[in-house]
Formats: C-alpha cells, structure tokens, sequence
C-alpha cells in the first residue's frame, strides 16, 4: 500500500456520486405533489464499467471525472396529474443511498486508520 | 456542498407542503363563513406547485436538483353551496343563502396527502443530517 494509493479518488468519486444521488431523491420528495414533475435518479453504470477500463481514446470516461453521471427521467408510472414520483420507492432509495454513503465514509476511516499505524507503528518492529 | 443543496431542496418541500396545510387549514374554519371581506361566502383557495430552482438555473435543472414552491394561491369558482334558510340574515329574496364552495372530505383528504409529504421530506432530512455529520468524522 502507498500513500497515494488510488483508493482514496475512487472512494471520493463514490462519495460524490451518493451526494449527488441523495440530490435526485431530495429533489423528487420536494416535488411529490409538483403537477408534471418527472421523477428522475442518476446513473453510475457508465461511470462503474469505466473504472475497469483503460482510458487509451480520449473518447474513454476518465474514472476520476464525474463525466459517468448521467441524470434521467425514471419511466414510472404518472399519477394522473403528469407526475411520476412514487413514494414507496424514493423512500427505500433514500434509505439505500445514506446507508451507502456511511458505508463508504466508513470504509474510508478504515483506510485510514490502516495507514495511520502503518505511520506509527511501521519502525517498530 | 451539494448534501446542503439537498437539505435545501427538502427545505423547499417543507415549506411548500405547510403552506398547503395553511389553506387547506383555512378552508375548513371558513366552510360556513357566508361573509368576506370581497362580499358574498368564502370561496374555496388552492395552492399552485411549481418546480424552482435554486441560483444556478442551467445546472440545477441539468442535474435534476429543483426544489417546490407555492407559486400562486388560487381561488376555486366552483358554485356556491345554495341552501334554503330564509331566516338567515345573507338570504335572498327567495330565501337562499350562499354558502362556501369547500368540501370538507376534500380538504381531510388534502390535510392527510400533504401531512405525508411532509413527513416524506422531513425523513430526508434527517437522513441527509446524519450522512453530513458522518462526513464530518472522516479521518477522525
């Protein structure tokens, strides 16, 4: 492990992706009775499938760029009034997101403090 | 910060859905009120939804991150509710009274739907909170 081990992006893009994500859901739940309003959520796929990838075309998603986040409308189900926000499912998304979001914050402390002894305690030995 | 930006958006849902309550509070008092102050029985208010956006209007609407707000009261001219009391001092000539436009089913229903989205944004506070202050314990 090194110090400018590339964890610590990766964690940091993810973070910012769940930040981002809980401004979809918050945005949907301010708008629940907002007449035509679309539910929308944003994307990780593209940005997961480019961490995998060598970047050999500039054309290529840079894993350490938010360029993979791609806002769309969710294609639920209209309430009658051109809305589409459905409840039940951005509460469980709510739920599911600040989970992840601490779980990653957590595994990042992890990360940490692994590094941290290694400061401390690596001469030690 | 864009967690502050989702409290914000959730702020707005708040709002909105209390001012909803207000009117809807204010059409159940006056469901009997037969005199205004534009003259003739209450007529029954609603609240207008629209999407707003916070300062950056491109971004906030690319990003999908709009919050609500109450952008006009409107009065419902649906008709009155005529009733025959010719002993009521607002009664006609032919002994009807006006009475307010506001079905009170209708608005226990409006009080209980916004109630619930208030709830809804209220939830996605706290749960914001609690992801803003385990950030703050990062490396701690």
């Amino acid at each position: 492990m090194n110090v400018g081990d590339k964890m610590f992006p990766l964690v940091e893009n993810a973070l910012d992706w769940a930040a981002k994500r809980q401004q979809t859901i918050s945005a949907n739940l301010a708008n629940i009775d907002t007449p035509g309003y679309k539910a929308r959520d944003i994307t990780f796929a593209e940005h997961l499938q480019s961490l995998a990838l060598e970047t050999t075309s500039p054309m290529h998603l840079n894993p350490f760029s938010q360029n993979g986040m791609r806002v769309y409308e969710v294609g639920a189900k209209d309430r009658g009034n051109g809305n589409t926000v459905d409840l039940d499912s951005e509460m469980t998304e709510l739920s599911k997101n600040g989970l992840q979001y601490i779980a990653l914050v957590q595994f990042l402390n992890q990360k940490i403090r692994t590094l941290r002894s290694a400061i401390n305690d690596g001469g030690k030995g | 910060m864009s967690l502050i930006t989702a409290m914000r958006i959730n702020a707005s849902g708040l709002t909105a859905q209390r001012q909803r309550v207000e009117i809807s509070s204010g059409n159940l008092a006056n469901s009997e009120t037969t005199r205004t102050l534009e003259g003739g029985a209450f007529r029954r208010k609603d609240v207008v939804f629209q999407t707003a956006t916070f300062g950056q209007t491109f971004e906030a609407a690319h990003n999908g991150t709009e919050g609500v707000e109450v952008t006009e009261i409107v009065t419902d001219m649906a008709p009155f509710d005529r009733r025959y009391e010719p002993g009521h001092p607002d009664a006609d000539q032919s002994g009807y009274v006006d009475f307010p436009n506001v079905n009170s089913t209708e608005e226990m229903a409006n009080l209980v739907s916004a109630a619930r989205s208030y709830e809804a944004n209220l939830a996605a506070i706290n749960i914001v909170k609690s992801m803003i202050s385990k950030t703050l314990e990062i490396g701690r």
